[in-house]
């Protein structure tokens, strides 16, 4: 019998998915052996998934036919990452807005290693063709596939059984039933407490909460990556130095800012300019104005909320999903000029976010 | 109490003029007389024996105002060697050492040190590591870090520390090598007993050593630079390769170095790597790192006066190693017989680090003559030149029968 070798992608937010990546990983490797094929997964380890909302990556390597022989597996066994995945899978939509793994890898497509006519399959509450809106074309075809879900957040120690791995599990099946069949989900699910609970829920996304849709060549938003240039031992500094940053500059090669989930929007008619946001924000985000405003630099904001914690004034600093905004990769919007340019446009804006946002300050949640 | 009322008149000599003077001092004095004459600014301190001994100096030196140098007391030997990293890192030239497990102790500092390629230059008073408890010289403290981009040199002689230690610095400063330098001296035989040197003027030492000059690297609000960053798998074999090419580049600074030393001071150590000692036409030569050189040369006297054919090498620099010399002084003696003040357990043949690597750089010689290896000297036993006779004995029987017998011998061990 023939052996195919099929690798997948868990991308995931560190800390508050560490766990539902790895069960989730550790799953499918369970399902596949079930299925009598050989299977590994493993971390990308320099990610650091320890750190706040970094993006990080898990793969899965299953080779299917290989019965039990693990020497097939031998030459994806040992690697930092795959050169490409077939299905990449993603558990946080906002993740969808870049990838950032190292300070001088840029910012990665999220489907940077898909194979053309691999599967991006996203957990989310939105459809298709609203996620199209944040993703960036390429040129070969894809198939995105969403499951419709909420966001599985957890933390450092605790895993939520909140139902996503079955329904990652069950939309598998359901798009790649060459990779894991319904069966092989079941049978590893029925090897879990709560087994009818469980199956029931990826049999749930297998019937009803999977949605697909063909993506052609150029769809999507504008955005070309550049792979980094890596220096060769002759031409670095001695030592691996590297030069700074001069007093206001920022890394123009790291940002970070795709970690966050969600972004402070101030509002600045009502802001007290009491400097605390500016104060406390442990990534120096906020540029001072010449008017005494802090201006959040967005491409650096980590997303964790202590300037809206701290913001004294009720309803001025508020954090907001990153899906409601459509900018991202590299580009962001300036929240100080477009106040500045338009304050009744920036106003109503404003209050149009206020419902939706996660903390506001100063005020009792 | 201050420096001797007998070395301040000399002192004053050598700081202020152009003649050399003669003083008697212990080994790590000698040491610190350089560390005046080198202009260290920083130095960290922290006591230990047999190390400690170069402290008691300096801070004397110090105090009586023929240095003018930070000295600062740390915490614990980690402290000390994290002091001086970060001062060598703004520029300024530091001292620092340690001895037996204090140096270990200071072990990761003393990695980065080199992985960041700061040339700070240590004495490492050599002593057995604990346990059991033994003050006396052992090498395997230094040799712990054979293999992290230190610079390691072994001298024999309170003159050679200080001739050394101006070297040390030459050599690890040089923007083709900017490397840390580890100077080993064996604890009691050369840090505590007492022997003439001769103290050159400052003014020969400025010629011969320039003025620490970190480049690009020298962290100043005025150079903003990022050093030690997380770099992971994309940049670490790069950064290693540097080191690599920056310990080959020192085998040739270290010629250089030597070759200005003899001009500039009248002083020529000759081939600056190993010193060859009556091993032209000796069919046993005996290796050796330190003070044991000082009775093997009796014995190879004795022995010669006998009519044997015997000689010896003492390895001054182990890092980098001198694989050519090596080669061109050993490989036509009959028996090599490498006396080992250390060990290795469990390397190839079970014998001690040097025997080793000269296997090693013996196997891309056209002719590979007999080793056999002595362990002895272990926790500051004495080797005495009737023990090295005894060592020649048995290399020339070695010689005699054309085979190893017996390839490491635990000379003096009691069964
Ligand atoms: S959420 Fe606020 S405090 Fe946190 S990084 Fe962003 S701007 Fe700074
Ligand atoms: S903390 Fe709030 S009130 Fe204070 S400066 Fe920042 S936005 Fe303005």
């Amino acid at each position: 019998m023939s052996v195919s070798i099929y690798t997948l992608e868990i991308i995931y937010r560190g800390i508050h998915q560490r766990h539902l990546a790895r069960n989730l990983a550790r799953g499918i490797v369970y399902a596949a052996r079930m299925e009598g094929n050989a299977a590994l997964s493993y971390q990308r380890y320099g990610d650091d998934p320890e750190r706040d909302g970094v993006p990080a990556k898990y793969f899965v390597v299953i080779a299917k036919g290989a019965g039990s022989s693990e020497d097939v597996l031998d030459a994806e066994a040992a690697r930092v990452e795959p050169d490409f995945v077939d299905v990449s899978i993603v558990l946080d939509d906002t993740i969808l807005k870049g990838v950032e793994s190292w300070a001088w890898q840029g910012i990665q497509p999220v489907h940077l290693k898909l194979r053309p006519n691999g599967l991006l399959i996203v957990v989310s509450k939105k459809n298709p063709e609203e996620l199209l809106r944040f993703i960036p074309a390429r040129d070969s075809p894809y198939k995105l596939v969403v499951v419709q879900g909420e966001r599985s957040i957890g933390d450092f120690w605790t895993f939520p059984d909140d139902g996503t791995v079955e329904r990652v599990l069950g939309a598998i099946a359901k798009v790649a039933p060459d990779v894991l069949s319904l069966d092989g989900v079941k049978r590893f699910l029925q090897s879990l407490d709560k087994p009818d609970v469980r199956v029931n829920r990826a049999v749930e996304a297998y019937q009803a909460l999977v949605r697909l849709r063909e993506v052609k060549p150029g769809e999507g938003i504008p955005y070309k990556y550049e792979p980094p240039h890596l220096p060769g031992y002759k031409d670095m500094m001695i030592g691996g130095a590297i030069p700074g940053l001069k007093p206001n500059q920022r890394n123009p090669l790291f940002t970070g800012g795709t970690a966050k989930h969600y972004r402070p929007v101030i509002n600045f008619d009502k802001c007290t300019k009491c400097t605390l946001c500016w104060e406390y924000c442990p990534d120096s985000v906020f540029d001072p104005t010449p008017d005494g405003y802090f201006n959040p630099a967005l491409a650096y904001c980590k997303g964790c909320g202590i300037c809206a914690e701290v913001c004294p004034v009720p309803d001025t600093i508020i954090m907001v999903d990153e899906l409601e905004f459509e900018d991202g990769y590299g580009k962001f919007i300036d929240e100080y000029r477009m106040w500045k340019e338009n304050r009744e446009g920036y106003r109503k804006w404003f209050e149009s976010l206020l419902p939706k946002a996660q903390i506001i300050s100063a005020r009792k949640r | 109490m201050s420096v001797s009322v007998l070395e301040s008149k000399r002192l004053e000599a050598v700081l202020k003029g152009d003649e050399e003077v003669e003083v008697v001092g212990t080994g790590t004095d000698a040491m610190a007389y350089a560390l005046m004459l080198a202009d260290i600014d920083v130095t960290s301190a922290y006591p230990i024996r047999p190390y400690g001994g170069v402290m008691q100096t300096v801070s004397k030196l110090i105090a009586d105002g023929y240095l003018k140098a930070e000295y600062i007391v740390a915490a614990h030997e980690h402290d000390q060697f994290e002091i001086v990293k970060h001062a060598s890192a703004v520029g300024a030239r530091t001292f620092v050492g340690s001895s037996g497990v204090g140096w270990l102790l200071a072990i990761e500092a003393i990695v980065v040190i080199s992985t960041d390629r700061y040339p700070v230059v240590a004495l490492i008073g050599n002593r057995a590591l604990d346990d059991p408890g033994a003050y006396g010289v052992e090498h395997n403290d230094a040799l712990m870090v054979r293999d992290v981009g230190w610079l390691l040199v072994w001298v024999d002689t309170a003159q050679e520390a200080l001739d050394t230690t101006l070297i040390a610095y030459r050599v690890a400063e040089d923007p083709r090598v900017m490397l840390p330098v580890g100077i080993s001296m064996d604890g009691a035989f050369l840090t505590h007993s007492e022997h003439v040197f001769k103290i050159p003027p400052k003014s020969k030492v400025q010629k011969f050593l320039p003025p620490y000059d970190l480049g690009n690297r020298k962290l100043h609000p005025s150079n903003v630079i990022s050093v030690a960053p997380q770099v992971n798998e994309d940049w670490v074999t790069e950064i290693r390769k540097q080191m690599d090419e920056a310990m080959k580049n020192a085998r040739k600074v270290i010629v250089e170095a030597y070759r200005d030393f003899a001009k500039i001071f009248g002083r020529d150590y000759g081939n600056p790597f190993v010193e060859p000692y009556m091993v032209e036409d000796a069919d046993v030569i005996m290796v050796g790192m330190g003070t044991v050189s000082r009775p093997i040369k009796e014995a190879v006297r004795r022995l010669r006066a006998k009519g044997e054919k015997v000689g010896f090498l003492r390895i001054r620099w182990f890092r980098p190693f001198p694989t050519e010399d090596i080669i061109h002084y050993l490989s036509g003696a009959k028996v090599v017989a490498v006396v080992d003040r250390d060990y290795s357990f469990g390397s190839p043949f079970d014998g001690g680090a040097v025997y080793t690597e000269i296997r090693s750089a013996l196997y891309e010689a056209e002719h590979r003559p007999l080793i056999i290896n002595f362990i002895g000297g272990l926790g500051g036993r004495e080797i005495t030149y009737n023990d090295a006779i005894n060592m020649f004995n048995i290399a020339l029987d070695t010689a005699r029968k054309g085979k190893v017998e017996q390839r490491v011998i635990w000379y003096g061990v009691r069964e």
